[in-house]
């Protein structure tokens, strides 16, 4: 049996309509590559620009140069992974 | 719309829609019937505010979101929408109802103002959790918090 490897977490991220999905990640690993993998998961391919995404948790919009750890998530954290903008009427 | 299909619908959304609120810290959601009611505070300010969100016809058409009196919900109406400087508000008249809208799909107000009433979209669009997200677009990207009432 492979030893664990307490750096690796399992998040959930939700989209805007509400689906989500669990994705695997390092806490090293940059948010940039956790929104990549988010969007992988939620909207498979062709998978959205990230660039046109942001990372919500707790509220807050993240940076996405920070690392998991960094950000404060942990095994079990839920983010939200939402359009920069909104087209408006 | 049957009372039995509409309350299966929102049974169906109603978790997604709780951890849609609770990731984007929207506020904590209750339910009374086909009426969800969400206590929530803008941020820049500590003032409490109650979102209300009548689900009748769900989902054969969108949630109607108001603002309510905090202490009475049966008050409802503009004077108690957070104002937020960079939101998109505009205005419906539903049902002889003056009611603030936000101009972007996902409610009902938005799919009956007339600029947006021929435009077709899956029910999709206005699920309940992306009711969450604009509740968390209003109270969280599209401040500074100004004032209650719009």
């Amino acid at each position: 049996m492979p030893p664990k490897n307490d750096n690796n977490i399992t998040l959930t991220a939700a989209g805007a309509e509400g689906d989500t999905a669990p994705i695997k990640v390092n806490v090293h690993q940059h948010l940039s590559q956790v929104l990549r993998e988010a969007l992988k998961e939620l909207y498979g391919s062709p998978t959205p620009d990230p660039a046109e995404y942001d990372i919500v948790f707790g509220g807050a919009t993240l940076d996405l140069d920070k690392t998991a750890e960094d950000a404060g998530l942990v095994d079990g954290s839920e983010i939200a992974v939402l359009p920069k903008d909104v087209s408006r009427g | 719309m049957d009372a039995a299909l509409v309350a299966s619908l929102i049974d169906r959304d109603w978790d997604p829609f709780v951890q849609a609120c609770r990731t984007l810290s929207v506020g904590t959601p209750s339910r009374d019937g086909d009426r969800i009611l969400v206590t929530c505070v803008p941020a820049g300010t500590d003032e409490t505010f109650l979102a209300v969100v009548e689900c009748d016809d769900y989902d054969a058409q969108a949630p109607l979101l108001d603002f309510a009196n905090p202490e009475d919900p049966s008050d409802f109406g503009r004077q108690w929408w957070p104002q937020m400087q960079a939101a998109p508000y505009n205005g419906v008249v539903v049902g002889g109802r003056d009611l603030p809208i936000l101009c972007v799909k996902g409610t009902r107000g938005y799919h009956l103002h007339t600029s947006h009433s021929a435009e077709q979209y899956e029910r999709a669009v206005w699920r309940l959790p992306v009711t969450a997200t604009l509740l968390h677009r209003l109270l969280h990207q599209w401040g500074p918090y100004m004032k209650r009432g719009v």
